[in-house]
């Protein structure tokens, strides 16, 4: 009798369990903070005042500082370990592909958006944490120089949606792993995860679009 | 209005070394209430005699005639002609060994699998053969027989998108009937013994929570709902072995 359908189960260790710990709960933070992190910079709808006001509180308070070091360690911990679960093998890959077209189910094409927006999330995120780290505090103007003079308009403008696509689909996604989607709410929970996807998507966009048409004095 | 039917039909005969896979056309008229099983048999005695594809009972009990239709994994017997568009593709279902056309082996890759999840009840009660078996509550008893309905088909290892990518990985069918055994309180094994066969990568943690078996299941086993509970049962595992108590 062949039994060699499935390969040999390898030694257990505890490693995978953790592994699988440590990616829901990064990412999970990193979904909290980018949500935070996109209230605190809309407040510039409210002008330039506001968000320099909030921006000097939490400065004073060294949470921009700190803060911002111990979420780009999350963002490197979470990238690493998540990146276990991208087909990055060229065969790989083109299975996965053709298993999404196949089969024509919106979950699977979740799934290739958010490993595609993985590596623009990664690249851009990179970037702008340096950059904002670089140059602290957060200020109104500062921030709307780099989106009118340094081409980070164009650059706002991949990221984002990048940004809200990963974050809502990982979420439903964490969800549905660790069992709070269930069958019986995951109709409601999908429409809710796509109201959050627009809203996340209309907030950030105006918020560039207010950094873009700033006055600088 | 009757329809003119095409089918878009994979071959190839791996045991055969000139077989080079290929898609063959046939045209079919429809019929009152066809299903694909009626389909398939009238092609094969009607216009090639050569075809391969399985079937036994035709009431979607047996789990033979599972096939990927139109792109989803599906049972033939189960699907009429009438809910599917004038072109329909066939595919065998991919993961498993292919017998050849829509044939494919599910036997040995459910065989692997039971012996991997070692589907029997472990108990270390002594058997007595002149004693009443032991009474179980109903509840406890529907519940077992709700996640022991399995036909296996194999349209949920064929849908999953882990499955495709990695050979080893225990998928849908084995964490069900894993959950079938935790669930029935005869069967002696601790979650720490459940964690030595699905505390992986190729097992639960490697299910990327994409729900494409729960939307195939052709018998609509709760699979969404056991892997959720799987999964938080064994990363709880993990979690209390950070305990002084919990080794
Ligand atoms: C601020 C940035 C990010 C946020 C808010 C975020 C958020 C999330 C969340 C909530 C999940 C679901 C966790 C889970 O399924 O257990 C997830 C999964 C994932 N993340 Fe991120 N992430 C970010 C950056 C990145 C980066 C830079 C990468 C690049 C390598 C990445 C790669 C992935 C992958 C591949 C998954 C899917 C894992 C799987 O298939 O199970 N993420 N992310
Ligand atoms: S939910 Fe998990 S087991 Fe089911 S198809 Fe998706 S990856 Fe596979
Ligand atoms: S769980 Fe459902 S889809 Fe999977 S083998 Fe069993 S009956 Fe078929
Ligand atoms: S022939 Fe038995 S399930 Fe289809």
């Amino acid at each position: 009798m062949e039994t060699d359908c499935i390969a040999p189960a390898r030694p257990r260790s505890r490693a995978d369990g953790w592994l699988d710990w440590v990616q829901m709960a990064t990412g999970a933070a990193l979904a909290l903070f980018a949500c935070m992190h996109m209230l605190f910079l809309s407040s510039v709808l409210f002008g330039a005042g506001a968000l320099n006001g909030l921006s000097a509180v939490m400065d004073a308070l060294h949470l921009e500082t700190v803060g911002g070091v111990l979420i780009a360690v999350v963002f490197c911990i979470h990238a690493t370990v998540a990146a276990r679960k991208i087909p990055f093998k060229a065969a790989q890959a083109v299975t996965a592909w053709r298993h999404a077209r196949l089969l024509r189910h919106p979950e699977t094409w979740a799934w290739i958006a958010q490993v595609v927006t993985a590596f623009i999330v990664a690249a851009l995120v990179t970037i702008h944490i340096w950059t904002g780290l670089t140059d602290l505090p957060v200020q109104a103007q500062k921030s709307a120089v780099r989106v009118q003079f340094g081409g980070w308009f164009w650059a706002y403008l991949l990221l984002l949606p990048a940004l809200a696509l990963h974050l809502v689909i990982g979420a439903w996604r964490a969800g549905a792993k660790w069992g709070l989607v269930t069958r019986e709410n995951r109709a409601v929970l999908t429409r809710n995860g796509l109201y959050l996807l627009a809203g996340f998507l209309c907030l950030s966009l105006l918020t560039l679009l207010r950094f873009r048409l700033l006055p600088l004095d | 209005m009757q329809r003119s039917l095409t089918f878009n039909i994979f071959r190839h005969n791996p045991q055969d070394p000139a077989s080079v896979p290929r898609m063959d056309t046939f045209r079919l008229d429809e019929t009152d209430s066809m299903t694909l099983f009626i389909a398939l048999h009238r092609l094969r005695e009607e216009q090639d005699p050569s075809l391969k594809f399985d079937f036994c009972c035709r009431a979607g009990v047996c789990g033979s005639c599972a096939m990927v239709i139109n792109g989803r994994p599906g049972l033939a017997c189960h699907t009429k002609t009438r809910d599917l568009p004038a072109a329909i593709t066939l595919l065998p279902l991919p993961v498993f060994r292919l017998v050849g056309d829509l044939a494919v082996d599910t036997g040995t890759w459910f065989r692997a699998m039971y012996q991997r999840t070692e589907s029997w009840i472990h108990t270390r009660a002594e058997f007595d053969p002149a004693a009443q078996e032991a009474r179980m509550e109903n509840e406890v008893a529907n519940a077992i027989y709700e996640l022991d309905r399995c036909i296996e088909c194999g349209c949920c290892v064929a849908a999953c998108g882990t499955a495709n990518l990695r050979p080893d990985f225990l998928a849908p069918a084995g964490f069900i009937r894993v959950a079938r055994f935790a669930a029935d309180p005869r069967d002696q094994r601790t979650d720490a013994d459940f964690y030595e066969i699905i505390g992986s990568d190729e097992g639960i943690f490697g299910c990327m929570g994409l729900l494409a078996c729960e939307d195939v299941c052709p018998k609509h086993l709760p699979l969404q709902n056991q892997l959720g509970y799987l999964r938080r049962k064994m990363g709880l595992t993990v979690l209390k072995r950070l305990l002084p108590f919990g080794r």
